[in-house]
């Protein structure tokens, strides 16, 4: 091979050495930036999450369950942010479901659970939550007596 | 070739600086995050003082009925402890060394406590009756029972039911008086009833038969030949003969069961005792006693208001005029007095103060705290709007229309938290 041929093939290694360092670098540089993206839109959720949970704030007042009619009272005060009241879980289960009740700062209002013929609430405490559209729980405590 | 191998290099340098910095990023979020995640709000600390006031209404309730165990009485009505002028109760209290003295002898006599001091038996032939005996509700109050069922139609039963009780006598009897009031309920008939009354073992008087149903009976009889001093048994014996071809259910009632002695007593003391009954409401926050008249005496005298066998307080008046005030817990109590000498006692008021429930109260709220924004009191359920803010050592009161319950919590809704609180008076 004459002198100026392996000259020509050393540029031209060079060069692929080049290209594939560069294009590494720009794959390695998109992914990074892809992840630092998908991290920070995780942060941002789970920080709008905290907020909420610190803007919203429901204050369960009253709760009593009156024996005659089987049904459950609860009195809820909002002192947050706007918010909307999605259910209710007593003792674990989900007994109202898609109430979609908005309230706005210092609104408050009765949410009333009839119970069907063949549940009824025992003698002793049980814990009532009320869940908000954003999944924030906010827990009162009922003594039948 | 050097500058590949440099490339090379540059590019694995490259690569780590990439990962580290993503790495660095990765941890710092990471922990920015569970720091944020750990921060708490601190609750706002509040701090408030209830209280419950103008809860209850006093009203008086004058003695319903007055047993008087020892002493005698001279003059007077009921009626005369309402403090009606120049109307009062008299009693008499006993002379000092020998001399008489009324006592009851018979407790429970009314049956309003069961058959507390009562025994019963029942004689019967269990293969053929059917015998219940106790207490129950009549037209006067708690009266003692026997329940008599005939089960075959072709045998028939002589059925005894006894009740009976023990009594002591301190000393000779002058007069005696046994007095009791019976009466007979046929569900079906076809038995014979008789009342036998044994004092010991010797009879008394018999009544019956009695075969069809028979209104309250009166009997009085006199008894202080069979007393003297010691101790007796007071037997009032239901005898019920069930006929054949018959299945009789038969009820027999007994009541007011009283034996009033004049007992001759060696006494050092003068001493008036008497049991004052009342009827204040059921539901009440507390009683006070309060008594007043005058005594006829010629030493001080010592009067004791005793509670379920407890004297619950004492008191000694040198002066003729007396008047007295204690808080009890129950409507029925004992009053004692006594002396060193003879003495007559004048009462002019017996009653029983009582607090009754309002149909409303009030609660007063004191911030204890910077201050407070309240916005609701509640109370069984029901709730009165406040909206006010309290600086510290800012009270408000707000009323309830409910009356006070103390088994109910009272609660004090902020902009913060629920306040609870129980009631203590």
């Amino acid at each position: 091979m004459s002198q100026s041929r392996r000259g020509q093939v050393g540029v031209l290694e060079q060069m692929l050495l080049l290209l594939i360092v560069l294009g590494l670098s720009v794959m390695l540089f998109l992914f990074h930036l892809n992840a630092l993206n998908v991290l920070g839109r995780n942060a941002n959720e789970r920080f709008e999450r905290i907020e909420r949970s610190y803007t919203t704030k429901l204050l369960i007042e009253d709760i009593y369950f009156n024996n005659v009619t089987e049904t459950l009272h609860t009195f809820v005060t909002n002192v947050g942010y706007d918010c909307v009241i999605d259910s209710l879980i007593v003792d674990g289960r989900l007994w109202l479901s898609g109430l979609n009740l908005r309230l706005t700062y210092m609104e408050s209002a009765w949410i009333n659970a009839t119970f069907p013929d063949w549940f009824t609430l025992t003698k002793g405490l049980h814990e009532v939550l009320i869940v908000t559209q954003d999944g924030l729980k906010f827990e009162g405590v009922i003594y039948v007596g | 070739m050097a500058r590949g191998q440099a490339s090379v290099v540059g590019m694995v340098f490259f690569i780590v600086i990439l990962f580290i910095s993503y790495m660095s990023l990765a941890s710092i979020v990471s922990k920015f995050e569970r720091l944020i995640s750990n921060v708490k709000v601190e609750e706002v600390e509040e701090e408030l003082e209830v209280k419950v006031s103008d809860y209850y209404l006093v009203t008086s309730s004058y003695a319903q009925s007055l047993n008087l165990i020892k002493g005698t009485h001279v003059s007077g009505t009921l009626s005369s402890f309402n403090e009606v002028d120049g109307d009062c109760y008299v009693i008499e209290g006993p002379p000092i060394g020998v001399g008489g003295m009324w006592q009851e002898l018979v407790k429970n006599g009314d049956f309003e406590d069961g058959l507390t001091y009562w025994g019963v038996d029942a004689s019967y032939n269990a293969w053929i009756t059917t015998v219940e005996y106790g207490t129950a509700e009549t037209e006067y109050g708690q009266s003692a029972y026997a329940h008599v069922i005939e089960r075959s139609r072709w045998l028939w039963d002589d059925v005894l039911v006894t009740f009976y009780q023990s009594f002591t006598i301190s000393g000779s009897v002058d007069q005696a008086q046994l007095s009791f009031t019976f009466k007979v309920d046929f569900i079906v008939s076809g038995a014979q009833v008789y009342v036998y009354i044994y004092i010991d073992d010797d009879l008394v008087n018999a009544y019956g038969p009695y075969t069809s149903d028979l209104n309250w009976y009166p009997v009085s009889e006199d008894v202080a030949e069979y007393l003297t001093a010691g101790t007796h048994t007071l037997k009032i014996v239901f005898r019920f003969i069930t006929g054949r071809f018959a299945r009789p259910d038969v009820y027999a009632y007994l009541d007011n069961v009283s034996i009033r002695a004049l007992v001759q007593t060696v006494a050092g003391l003068s001493e008036i005792v008497f049991t004052a009954s009342f009827s204040p409401p059921a539901q009440n926050f507390g009683l006070v006693l309060n008594a007043s008249g005058y005594f006829d005496m010629g030493d001080p005298v010592e009067v004791q208001v005793i509670e379920s066998n407890d004297v619950r307080a004492r008191f000694v008046f040198t002066t003729s005029d007396f008047s007295f005030n204690v808080s009890v817990a129950s409507a029925e109590l004992t009053i004692r007095m006594l002396s060193v000498s003879q003495f007559t006692v004048h009462v002019d008021l017996l009653r029983l103060e009582v607090k009754t429930p309002k149909a409303s109260f009030n609660v007063t709220i004191k911030c204890l705290s910077e201050h407070i924004d309240i916005l609701r009191v509640w109370y069984k359920h029901q709730y009165v709007e406040v909206n006010k803010v309290l600086g510290y050592g800012d009270e408000v009161t707000v009323t309830i229309n409910q009356s006070v319950d103390l088994s109910e919590m009272i609660k004090v809704v902020t902009k913060n938290k629920v306040h609870k609180f129980y009631i203590k008076l």
